[in-house]
């Protein structure tokens, strides 16, 4: 970040744009479109409230994910039982599975199809496995900056990568991508 | 390379991330090995499925407009914040660590000497504890002799030297005393 900034103002104008990423993890480790949206709040209000911690040499998108990560973390903690039930087994619930993010209406049907299926593989993932991808995905982070995230090694984040993503790959067939 | 890499290697292929050294030696080894071919094709499938999500998926509506207003209380509360709050939040361990530092300093200068008997009092104050004494105890010899004066009372003189007989001296005037006035 620059030093302007560093700003109040302008930090509030940052954070608002990192909203709808961090949004977009949060719902899809947590399940719950509710959760996540307040998840994603407490997320902003405390990167703005503890602005003073951040130490410039890191990445500023990585400090706001890694934040959202313990927030997760700790909700997932707290009630175990509640987005187990909604992930492990989306297949077995009708309608389908959306995880909680609606689709926008102009995508079409094999898109969508697409789509879907990638979400259901996705939640059947083990949540270390998911949460790497995702914050690959949403956060954009190199996977070093994502083994600072989750406090891993960078081994253990690349071999939970490539067994996640193997799994993603396996239910789209060749032809589609 | 003969060896084949790790095969979580491939996802750092994939996502484009390796240095421009081990990036060759990668390339090189995938011209020569399809079993590393079909491992990065494998990964590089799953990225490309991963990429059908939607990046910025949409909250609710009023998701960002309560966001907006809950930092911009923040902002305000912040900003509002008198300086010396704000510069003692934003040093607040360095002042931490400075007031322990001060504490443990104030500590070790204030703190009596090893091995002193009695640390709630000082050598002076012991001086000037017995020169108080030793004071009072003239005065009361000097009022107890006038008062053996005016009764007609033969007052003897203390012993020359005075020594730790001197209050039994005392003692015994008063004794003297309480037998002529009865």
């Amino acid at each position: 970040m620059t030093r302007g900034a560093n700003q109040p103002e302008n930090i509030e104008q940052v954070l608002v744009s990192f909203a709808p990423r961090v949004y977009g993890l949060l719902v899809r480790l947590i399940g719950r479109p509710d959760v996540a949206e307040d998840l994603m709040q407490e997320t902003m209000l405390r990167a703005f409230r503890s602005l003073e911690t951040y130490r410039p040499e890191g990445k500023f998108r990585a400090w706001i994910f890694r934040i959202a990560v313990n927030l997760a973390r700790d909700w997932v903690r707290r009630r175990p039982h509640e987005p187990a039930t909604v992930l492990d087994d989306p297949l077995e619930t009708a309608p389908a599975p959306s995880l909680g993010v609606e689709m926008p209406p102009d995508a079409d049907a094999q898109h969508r199809d697409r789509r879907r299926r990638v979400e259901v593989a996705l939640a059947r993932l083990s949540p270390a496995d998911r949460e790497v991808l995702l914050l690959r995905f949403y956060g954009d982070l190199a996977f070093k900056d994502i083994a600072k995230v989750t406090r891993e090694p960078l081994g253990t984040v690349l071999a939970r990568a490539h067994r996640a993503l193997k799994k993603l790959g396996e239910i789209i067939p060749e032809e589609e991508l | 390379m003969n060896r084949c890499p790790e095969p979580a290697e491939w996802v750092l292929y994939a996502a484009g991330e390796p240095s421009g050294t081990r990036l060759a030696v990668l390339r090189a080894h995938l011209g020569n090995c399809a079993a590393c071919r079909e491992e990065l094709a494998a990964v590089s499938r799953g990225l490309a499925a991963l990429g059908t999500l939607e990046r910025e998926p949409a909250m609710s509506a009023g998701a960002e407009t309560a966001l907006r207003r809950r930092l911009a209380a923040a902002v305000a509360r912040k900003t509002a914040r008198p300086w010396i709050v704000a510069l003692f939040s934003r040093h607040r361990w360095t002042a931490a660590a400075a007031l322990v530092l001060w504490v443990a300093l104030a500590a070790a200068f204030f703190a009596p000497a090893r091995g002193t008997p009695h640390p709630w009092i000082t050598d002076a104050q012991v001086v000037e504890e017995i020169t108080a004494i030793t004071a009072a105890v003239e005065m009361l010899e000097v009022g107890n002799v006038a008062v053996a004066q005016e009764n007609g009372v033969n007052h003897k003189s203390p012993p020359a030297d005075k020594t730790d007989d001197e209050t039994e001296w005392l003692l015994q005037e008063l004794s003297d005393e309480r037998g002529v006035e009865g």
